[in-house]
């Protein structure tokens, strides 16, 4: 069973603005086209949706929306601690 | 990037816990999920052949006749990307693609002795190049059994790890820095 959400993402400020999870992934992608809408004149704005079993697997395949950079860095040093 | 340039409409994304072959044996469990009378997958192997520095596996299978591209990662591999990705978004991303950052002469804070973004960048790129050494010789040492194991590799492996660790230890100043910019 998989669960869509939608993410809104200011990639200038480097924050997650939203994340909803819609019951289905039609809902979702309607809600994606309305939000771009909204943003369409601010380049910096990130609308997507993503697809998985959970928000933490999320978590793990785009930490990107979730984590910074020293975040991201000190688990490459944790990967490396433990290989 | 223009629309003539989207190569697929949906795309998933693997990371894979575990070693390089891990990653061979999920992208060939992809291909044969998709290997039929359609189109056949499309393996693009970018460890070989990185794209500005990104190591992965791609592969583009077909279905309904729509092409999905499936990226297919070790979790080393995906936090080179993330990190890459995180400061594209605030330096230029055009470097995603090969392009130039919009202020690649700009000294990136927080570094001592001061480094430009360009050099940071391509330090970054270096890393890749190591964490893919570092992948092929964790592959090496899990080919055999440990009290197999050639010592060379083994210690090819640590030394390899150690250089790799003391490469993100010397970025890490100027990660925290831009981390402290962005909130």
């Amino acid at each position: 069973m998989t669960r869509s959400f939608l993410l809104v993402y200011d990639r200038s400020a480097g924050r997650l603005l939203s994340l909803v999870e819609h019951p289905t992934r039609a809902g979702a992608l309607q809600a994606r086209f309305d939000t771009e809408k909204q943003h369409r004149h601010d380049t910096s704005i990130e609308v997507v949706v993503l697809t998985a079993a959970s928000e933490q697997v999320l978590h793990r395949t785009h930490a990107r929306y979730f984590k910074d950079v020293g975040q991201l860095a000190s688990d490459w040093l944790r990967h490396v601690a433990e290989a | 990037m223009k629309l003539k340039g989207v190569q697929d409409v949906a795309g998933v994304r693997v990371v894979v816990a575990g070693t390089r072959r891990d990653q061979d044996d999920a992208v060939a469990r992809v291909v044969a999920a998709f290997t039929g009378p359609a189109k056949p997958p499309q393996v693009k192997d970018r460890r070989s052949e990185p794209s500005s520095g990104y190591r992965a596996v791609h592969v583009v299978v077909f279905e309904g006749g729509l092409p999905v591209e499936v990226q297919i990662r070790t979790e080393l591999q995906d936090l080179w990307a993330q990190v890459f990705e995180r400061l594209a978004d605030r330096w230029g991303r055009a470097i995603r693609y090969g392009g130039e950052l919009d202020e690649p002469d700009a000294v990136a804070l927080g570094s001592d002795p001061p480094i430009t973004r360009r050099e940071l960048v391509e330090f970054l790129r270096q890393l890749g190049d190591r964490i893919d050494k570092v992948e092929q010789a964790r592959v090496e040492v899990h080919d055999v059994a440990d009290d197999q194991a050639p010592a060379t590799n083994r210690a090819g492996h640590v030394v390899g790890l150690t250089d790799f660790e003391s490469s993100i230890r010397r970025m890490l100043p100027v990660l925290m820095h831009y981390a402290t910019e962005e909130a």
